[in-house]
């Protein structure tokens, strides 16, 4: 990885859309079933060869829920692209995209963004192709995708990649390297995000149309 | 934490690891940083940081940590600190403008309007101008121009549809501000500012085209102007809707799902502005300007798509209406170019969507401009039709899709007004063009597939883009309709002619134009379904107008023969009896299941509505279409010609699930239609489905086999078509012919295969047939069939319990057998006789009993269950919950004719079934959100119906439901959140019947903390916590049936709630309105009718909006 050009990525979007999920694709192949939500922020770096070489994204894992949110948006600074994601089987996680992508503009103004509509291999989906015209009003690029089946896993970094090299023809050369994820040693803090966790594994996600008081 | 300069180089180097994002450090750094906003000075840090460091991320971080600390800590700030911290990071941010990042300087901002916008309704009304008059001077200097539009941002950001950063404020607080911030004004001062300094810096823009980039850029001289225009976008983008109006919207605050506002009102206080030839000048001349310019194009584009949606009182009559569509297309129009590149036609189309459904079809067509315009964008959608569909990532699609909604809605708009006829003829001719353009495009798209098969990555494509592209153009076609058909006709004819004719004479042909021909003969017979008929959406569609007057036109003048619908229709069918052609001929290559797919859909969709055709009261049936389809002859040859297709198909094509899938649906679509149900019966074909069903269960020589997914909906077309039979006794002979044999076949199986402890597979498939035929008899029943078909199915039901046990390896078989059960309980309980309902409820008391063995055979040993069962409980859960609920409903929903007996009791199965299942019910498992909505709805409904039964519960099977109540009110999901408080209103409302004395009640005596376990966590959730809007009246339905029951609960709390807080102030705000609460409470009286409920909600509203603001935690 020494040497290659690194790209500071945030991954941002509502609680259980599937970021985290979306990441650990990369890392180990494996789809996670279980939902755990993310505390603060977990870095990932994700290594890719390209036909120019290879480059790595350290993926900003952000936490979706309020509650979780350590710095929130204090974490954006010095970043160079953005990945939006939200879940096309949630129509609320879609109504918030607007609210994520002021946040990423406030801080970084004018990085390549992309919005991902995740588990699109869920039949019942309650955004439809039609109802997503947001990218077309910021200028971003958008992809359906799904961590589950693998669906167009890869596009969303290779349309970064594209942008942030400068280069229209850059394409991946093979699948991405597995990473560890960084681990955390503080044991304090792991006790208290242990405690944190086990309140998140509470709290369902959110399903229907509505809204924050 | 003391700011020492050892502590601000300590946050410095937090910062710098954190930017570094790697390794141990940077958890630490982030940990600390955490704790830093949390100090109670974290204001005064934060100060501190932005005076003495130099670096960027340490600033960074100060103005987040100020920007949070100004909502934490507003209540304990004075009217003087306030106006102090604002002031303060105003000059700080004009100060220091040319050294501070742009990044520093957007959080600084944010944390003034954050102020700004939470202490406009604590100070004078002379506050906000004094705000706007500081804006105003900020722009009109140039040195400070850039900060001021950054504020005018930073407000509106805080004072529009956002409520994500101000989240210690409530949503009627949200939602006064940002009513307030457009009714005097502020939003039109804002518009008309940026406005004019966009129109002052035009033509310097005109005479420096080239460098637009460069000027425009961070470092240019008008580096301001794209933050300007999109000062414009933003307040075009404000939900000018008025809350009242939304009625049961309201609380939803974001503009729309796609995040455009369609519809733009601003109403008539802006009509200076935007009736003004002069505004749409200014926004296409600026347009006009930048289109070449990386940075500017795209934000100054998408001006014009907003101003494109703009209606209502802002026009002041028609006049103004049609001048501003005559303006605005003219200028869309002329921006049209060869040169355009895709996202400029993605939103060129959208603009002129939005523009001909804004303004009515007639004002279009009206204008004395109106054949330039329809032709320019004729030509417009022909043009990307011609362009490849993958180019862009779809961009041609989307503008194309745009487009074809737009042409839609201009000719349903004309198809409906009856004397449009000139209209029809005048935009008849465009719409014509481009329905023939669009069958060019699939023929020519169709061939591009072929070849692009293998790279074909459409795995999870969301189908109804094509669905509503197709009915789109069905729609188009039909103002020529003729025309359209007569096109379609030639094209099928051509292609299975040279399909014939290779066939006959024994050619070979290439396996690639094999499959082009098959591909585009799918795709012609997909537009002509759309084109000759609606989906009838559960309703009976009848014969689009235009194709019975052209069917009768051509009568009147002895031309029927030449009737486009008969030729295309009869052209599908030669396509069918090609393919046995083709078949017999051992031709392979033709034989595309897909097209019998397309072809069978087209049948059935066909038949809805040409099939024994339904009157319209508009006009009358073309006496052609009569005589082929109507009732006699036509009808019943063309009916024995699609049953025995659709026979050919499941014996042809029954492994191709998506052939058996649409064939089964055509079976079903004639026999839920009466009158063609009655002619079923009469045929031979239906005979010999019907002779059929009984030797479906196993496999015997020389019988049809059917595939197992066709046998569910075959027999409930088959059990649906009795229905039609006039005379009860001739019902039943038929009904029991037809589940009589299966039953009883079902039964044999049962009694002695089922008492062998491993069934061999054969009885498991047989079982699974069985059931999935008998769900279907079951889904077919209604008032005049119930009875038979229950009586006839009951006996199997009442076995198949048994056999659960011994087929637990057999899932699918399990979830049919369920499916049995949820049907029987969906469609027949609320019918079923006392008797009957006792015969069921003992069949599924059997079957639950079952499940708990399963669940006690897992049990056994550890105590847990093994990871397997429980997966084996789970996937059944869902329908064994659907089950429980249906026959909760049956003591609230009851059609049976008679007076119900003491010994039948639903509730007893119920509270089984939810003690049988409530172990499964885990915070894991309710994050299903299919099964948290199940749960709580049959919790809700049970408490409802059973308060009695509920309130004397023993605690072991109390506590699990208490447990659950108050899990589910924590919920984010709001029909979760939603249920719950329900359920607990039902219970605490009962309780106030059964108060006594003292303060006890029914549910006390077992269960005596239960109520006020959920009164402190609907009061926490209500004071302290972020919730969902939509819950709100529910929980306080149930806040004040709790409250009647724990009064002194409620006080404890209360008190509490006041002695925790720490300002005097604030102590005294929440005393006094707990006080007024409880005065308005009292005068309502403990009995809790709707209208006390209603009066309280409002009470709670005043309540919460007193003191939540600064009770909320962030």
């Amino acid at each position: 990885m020494e040497g290659a050009p690194q790209f500071k990525l945030l991954l941002v979007g509502d609680g259980g859309v599937g970021k985290t999920t979306f990441v650990k694709r990369h890392l180990t192949g494996e789809f996670e079933k279980k939902y755990i939500a993310t505390v603060g922020v977990e870095v990932h770096p994700l290594l890719f060869h390209t036909n120019r070489g290879p480059l790595v994204f350290n993926v900003w894992d952000t936490a979706g829920q309020e509650k979780f949110g350590g710095l929130r948006d204090g974490y954006y600074i010095q970043g160079n692209c953005a990945i939006i994601m939200f879940d096309v089987t949630a129509r609320m996680t879609y109504k918030n995209v607007p609210n994520w992508h002021r946040d990423i503009v406030r801080v970084c103004e004018t990085i390549p963004i992309v919005l991902c509509g995740n588990k699109v291999d869920v039949k019942d989906r309650k955004v439809k192709t039609k109802q997503i015209n947001f990218h077309r009003k910021k200028n971003l690029q958008y992809y359906e995708i799904s961590a589950r089946s693998n669906y167009q896993f890869e596009k969303p970094f290779q349309w970064l990649a594209k942008k942030l090299v400068g280069d229209p023809n850059l394409y991946f050369v093979e699948s991405p390297a597995l990473a560890p994820p960084e681990v955390a040693i503080d044991e304090g803090m792991m006790r208290q995000y242990t405690l944190q966790l086990e309140e998140a594994n509470q709290i369902a996600l959110p399903d229907e149309d509505d809204s924050d008081l | 934490m003391n700011p020492t300069p050892e502590l601000i180089r300590e946050i410095e180097d937090a910062c710098e690891q954190l930017s570094a994002g790697v390794g141990a450090g940077r958890v630490a750094a982030e940990n600390f940083l955490v704790n830093v906003r949390k100090a109670e000075n974290s204001l005064q840090l934060a100060r501190q940081v932005l005076e003495s460091s130099q670096r960027d991320s340490a600033c960074f971080q100060a103005a987040c940590m100020l920007k949070e600390g100004v909502l934490r800590d507003w209540s304990k700030l004075t009217a003087d600190d306030r106006r102090e911290m604002k002031s303060y990071v105003l000059q700080y941010v004009i100060q220091k403008k040319l050294s501070m990042k742009h990044f520093v300087r957007h959080q600084l901002l944010q944390a003034v309007a954050i102020m700004v916008k939470r202490g406009w309704f604590e100070e004078a009304p002379e506050y906000f101008n004094e705000m706007m008059t500081y804006v105003h001077t900020l722009v009109g200097e140039e040195g400070t121009r850039d900060c001021g539009i950054f504020l005018m941002r930073a407000l509106l950001d805080e004072f529009s549809s956002s409520n994500r950063s101000v989240v210690g404020l409530t949503w009627e607080i949200h939602h006064q501000c940002q009513q307030r911030f457009h009714a005097e004004g502020h939003l039109k001062t804002f518009f008309t500012l940026a406005m004019s300094m966009i129109a002052a810096s035009l033509d310097f823009l005109k005479h420096h085209q080239k460098d637009i980039d460069a000027l425009t850029s961070s470092s240019g001289s008008h580096h301001w102007l794209i933050h300007c225009v999109e000062v414009i976008n933003q307040s075009l983008n404000w939900d000018f809707t008025d809350a009242q109006a939304k009625g049961g919207v309201v609380g939803s605050f974001a503009p729309s799902l796609n995040g455009r506002n369609d519809v733009i009102t601003p109403g008539a206080a802006w009509r200076d502005v935007f009736v003004q030839g002069s505004t749409l000048d200014l926004f296409y001349s600026l347009y006009a300007t930048c289109r070449g310019s990386s940075n500017m194009a795209h934000v100054a584009r998408q001006c014009l798509v907003d101003l494109a949606a703009i209606r209502g009182d802002v026009f002041p009559d028609d006049a103004s209406r049609t001048m501003y569509l005559d303006h605005s297309l003219n200028s869309i129009l002329a921006l049209i170019s060869a040169h355009s590149n895709d996202s400029e036609f993605v939103d060129v189309a959208l603009i002129l969507l939005r523009l001909v459904r804004n303004f009515q079809a007639s004002t279009l067509v009206r204008s004395s401009h109106a054949q330039q315009h329809l032709s320019a964008m004729g030509e417009f959608t022909c043009m990307l039709m011609s362009r490849r569909s993958s180019l862009g990532d779809g961009w041609a699609a989307e503008a194309l899709d745009h487009m074809l909604e737009l042409w839609c809605g201009l000719s349903v708009a004309i198809l409906h007004q009856d004397d449009d006829r000139c209209h029809m003829e005048a935009i008849g001719g465009f719409t014509a063009k481009i329905f023939s353009c669009f069958v060019e495009k699939c023929m020519h798209e169709a061939s591009q597939e072929v070849q692009e098969w293998d790279q074909a990555d459409d795995e999870h494509e969301d189908k109804s883009v094509l669905e509503e592209r197709l009915t789109a153009i069905g729609c188009i076609g039909r103002l020529k309709v003729g025309e359209g058909m007569q096109q379609l006709v030639e094209m099928l004819a051509q292609r299975l002619e040279a399909i014939r004719s290779v066939v006959t004479d024994g050619r070979e042909l290439p396996a690639m134009q094999a499959s082009v021909a098959l591909e585009q003969i799918h795709w012609l017979v997909q537009i002509a379904g759309h084109l000759i008929a609606d989906d009838g959406e559960g309703e009976v569609p009848v014969v689009p107008e235009v194709i019975s007057r052209l069917s009768s036109e051509l009568a009147a003048r002895n031309m029927s023969t030449e009737d486009p619908l008969i030729l295309l229709t009869n052209k599908v069918v030669d396509m069918s009896n090609l393919l046995d052609f083709c078949r017999e001929r051992k031709r392979k290559e033709f034989l595309s299941p897909l097209v019998v797919q397309t072809s069978t859909w087209y049948l059935s969709r066909w038949s809805q509505t040409y099939l024994l055709p339904a009157p319209s009261d508009r006009f009358p049936l073309s006496p052609s279409l009569q005589q082929h389809y109507g009732p006699g002859e036509g009808a019943t040859s063309v009916l024995s010609f699609l049953i025995d297709r659709s026979l050919s198909n499941f014996s042809s094509w029954g492994s191709e699930e998506d052939v058996v899938n649409a064939t089964s649906q055509l079976v079903l679509a004639l026999a839920m239609r009466k009158p063609v149900a009655k002619l079923l019966l009469g045929t031979p074909g239906w005979s010999a489905l019907s002779q059929m069903m009984p030797n479906q269960l196993a496999k015997s020589p020389g019988s049809k086999w059917l595939n197992p997914a066709a046998l569910s909906p075959v027999m409930q077309a088959l059990c649906c078509s009795v229905t039609a039979v006039e005379v009860q006794e001739q019902r039943s002979i038929l009904l029991r012919d037809l589940i009589g044999p299966i039953a009883q076949q079902t039964c044999v199986l049962l009694e002695h295969e089922m008492s062998s402890k491993v069934p061999s597979c054969n009885a498991s498939e047989v079982l699974l047939r069985a059931a999935r035929m008998l769900h279907g008899a079951c889904k077919s029943a209604d008032f005049y069939t119930y009875d038979s078909i229950f009586e006839l199915v009951i006996p199997v039901v009442e076995r198949l319990p048994v056999a659960l046990h011994a087929l637990r390896e057999h899932s699918h078989v399990t979830e049919s057998i369920l499916l049995l059960f949820v049907v029987i309980g969906e469609v027949q309980v609320s019918f079923l006789s006392g008797q009957q309902m006792r015969m069921f409820n003992q069949a599924c008391l059997h079957l639950l009993q079952t499940f708990t063995k399963i669940e006690a055979h897992g049990r056994r040993g550890s105590g847990e269950l093994q990871e397997a069962d429980c997966e084996w409980l789970r996937d059944h859960m869902l329908s064994l919950l659907q089950l429980l609920l249906h026959l909760a409903r049956k003591d609230v929903v009851d059609f049976s004719n008679e007076v119900r007996g003491e010994e039948m009791d639903v509730a007893d199965v119920v509270l089984f079934g939810l003690s049988l299942l409530q172990p499964l019910i885990t915070p894991e498992s309710l994050q299903y959100p299919a099964i948290s909505k199940e749960f709580f709805s049959l919790l809700g409904w049970l408490i409802e119906s059973y308060p009695h039964k509920v309130s004397v519960m023993d605690r072991n099977m109390l506590d699990p439901i208490v447990a659950c109540l108050h899990h589910g009110l924590q919920q984010a999901d709001s029909d979760t959140a939603r249920a719950s408080s329900e359920a607990i209103d039902a219970l605490a409302t009962y309780q106030i019947s059964t108060m006594r004395e003292g303060g006890s009640y029914l549910l006390k005596e077992k269960h005596p903390d239960a109520l006020g376990l959920f009164l402190q966590a609907l009061l926490e959730m209500l004071l302290f916590k972020q919730f969902n809007r939509t819950v709100l009246d529910s929980s306080c339905d149930a806040l004040l049936s709790l409250l009647c029951c724990e009064q002194a609960k409620f006080g404890e709390l209360m008190t509490q709630v006041i002695n925790s807080q720490v300002l005097e102030s604030n102590r005294t705000r929440v005393g006094e309105a707990t006080q007024e609460l409880i005065r308005q409470v009292t005068t309502a009286g403990p009995a809790v009718q709707r209208a006390a409920k209603l009066q309280f909600r409002s009470h709670m509203r005043k309540f919460l909006g007193s003191i939540r603001p600064f009770l909320v935690t962030i």
